[in-house]
C-alpha cells in the first residue's frame, strides 16, 4: 500500500489530468458544433448548382463532360484519405485507415493524404504518397480545401489517375461516426447529393434541417422556363462542375473534422469519468491508511497510559 | 424590384430585394433589371454591384454563374 503522502500526490496529479480532459471535452463539443454549422452554410450553393445541372441536362448531355465521364479502364487509382492531424480521439483514425486498407486490398494505388495520421500510416507501409495536406486545423475554410480539389482535377485531367476515391469519417451523430468510401472523380452527381444530406445528423440538433432538405429535393427537377444560355450550356458546365467538386471536398473535410471533434469529445468524457473513478478509489485507500494510522496511534497512547498507571 | 440571392461556395453573401444588378459576364458587362428574360450566363473576373434600397454594395469576383428566372435572380460566385 502507498503511504499517505504518495497517495495524496497521486490524487492531485490525477485531478490535474481530469481537469485537462474535462476542458478538452468542452472545447471539442463547441468545435464540433461549429464544423456542423459551417457545413450547413455551404449547402445552398450546392443545391442551386445541382438544380442548374438539372436544367442544363435538357440542353446538353452532361455525362460527356470530361470530369463526369467514366474512363474505360480504371487502372491508375488514387486514394484521398482524410484523417486528423492529432490523436486522442479514440478509434476514429484507426477505423478510417482500416476501411482504406480494405479498399486497397490487392490493388495498387497512390495516396493523397489529408491529415498527419493517414500520411504517417501509409508512409510507414511504403505507399507512394502523391500529395499531402496537413495542418488544416480546427476551423476548416474553403480556401484551405480548394487546393486539394484543384490538385485532384489537375491529376484527373492530366490522366495521372483514372479513378479517385476518398475515405473519411462520416459524421452520423455525436456518438457515431462511420468510415466511408466515396468516389470523387469522375464526379458522381449521386455522390454529391448524398454528401449534401450527409452532414445533417439523423436526430438531435439541426436534424429538422434534414427534413427541410427532403422537401426541397422533391422540387429539384421541375423547371418551367426556356433559358437563354450565354455563351453556351457547356461553358456553364465548365464553371459548375469544378465548383461542385470543390464543395464536395470541402464537405468531406468538414465531416471528417466534425467526426474528429465528436470522437475526441467522447474519448475525453470517458477519460474524465475514469479519472473520477480513480480519484474515488485512491481517496478511499488514502482514508483507510490515515484511519489505520490514527487507530494505531490511539492504541499506542492508551497502551502507554495504561503502562504508566500500573 | 426583384429577389436577389448571391452565394459563394461556403456562405450566403446576400439575400433580399434589389433594384438592379450589374455584373461582368463572359460576353461583357450585364445589367439585370426587373422582368429580365430567363438567362443562365457565366461570369468572368471583375466587379459585381447591385442596388438595394440606398445601399450599393460592391463585390470582386473571380468567376461565377448567373441564373435569372421569373421569381428570382441567383448568382453563384467564386471570390
Amino acid at each position: 500500500m502507498l503511504s499517505t503522502r504518495e497517495t495524496k500526490l497521486k490524487i492531485r496529479s490525477i485531478n490535474n489530468t481530469k481537469q485537462i480532459t474535462k476542458a478538452m471535452e468542452m472545447v471539442s463539443a463547441s468545435k464540433m458544433r461549429k464544423s456542423q454549422l459551417v457545413a450547413l452554410n455551404s449547402r445552398p450553393y450546392c443545391q442551386i448548382a445541382l438544380e442548374m445541372l438539372g436544367k442544363l441536362s435538357e440542353h446538353t448531355d452532361y455525362n460527356l463532360h470530361p470530369l463526369l465521364k467514366k474512363k474505360p479502364v480504371q487502372e491508375k487509382i488514387a486514394l484521398l484519405i482524410i484523417t486528423s492531424d492529432k490523436g486522442l480521439c479514440g478509434g476514429l483514425n484507426a477505423n478510417v485507415l482500416k476501411q482504406a486498407q480494405k479498399f486497397l486490398a490487392g490493388r495498387k494505388a497512390d495516396i493523397i493524404a489529408v491529415g498527419k495520421k493517414g500520411r504517417d500510416f501509409f508512409a510507414r507501409r511504403k505507399f507512394n504518397i502523391a500529395a499531402e495536406f496537413t495542418g488544416i486545423g480546427d476551423s476548416v475554410n474553403i480556401k484551405q480545401t480548394s487546393p486539394i480539389a484543384e490538385l485532384l482535377i489537375k491529376y484527373y485531367e492530366e490522366g495521372k489517375y483514372d479513378l479517385i476515391v476518398a475515405v473519411y469519417a462520416n459524421f452520423l451523430s455525436t456518438l457515431k461516426q462511420e468510415a466511408v468510401i466515396r468516389q470523387v472523380l469522375p464526379i458522381s452527381i449521386e455522390g454529391i447529393k448524398e454528401i449534401l444530406t450527409g452532414i445533417v445528423p439523423e436526430r438531435g440538433r439541426y436534424a429538422e434541417l434534414a427534413q427541410d432538405k427532403k422537401n426541397k429535393e422533391a422540387n429539384l427537377y421541375k423547371y418551367r422556363y426556356e433559358y437563354l444560355y450565354e455563351p453556351s450550356p457547356e461553358s456553364v458546365l465548365n464553371v459548375l462542375l469544378p465548383n461542385l467538386l470543390h464543395v464536395q471536398v470541402y464537405h468531406m473535410v468538414l465531416e471528417a473534422n466534425a467526426s474528429e471533434h465528436s470522437a475526441r469529445m467522447v474519448a475525453m468524457k470517458n477519460a474524465t469519468e475514469s479519472a473520477q473513478k480513480l480519484i474515488e478509489e485512491l481517496t478511499l485507500s488514502f482514508n483507510k491508511v490515515r484511519q489505520s494510522a490514527i487507530t494505531k496511534e490511539i492504541s499506542e497512547i492508551t497502551a502507554g497510559a495504561e503502562a504508566l498507571q500500573q | 424590384m426583384f429577389h436577389l440571392s448571391i452565394k459563394s461556395l461556403d456562405k450566403n453573401i446576400f439575400e433580399g430585394e434589389a433594384e438592379s444588378l450589374t455584373l461582368p459576364s463572359t460576353d461583357g458587362e450585364l445589367t439585370i433589371l426587373e422582368d429580365h428574360i430567363p438567362l443562365i450566363a457565366t461570369l468572368k473576373e471583375g466587379k459585381l454591384w447591385f442596388r438595394a434600397g440606398r445601399e450599393k454594395p460592391e463585390l470582386s469576383i473571380r468567376s461565377g454563374v448567373l441564373e435569372v428566372s421569373q421569381e428570382k435572380v441567383i448568382v453563384l460566385v467564386n471570390i
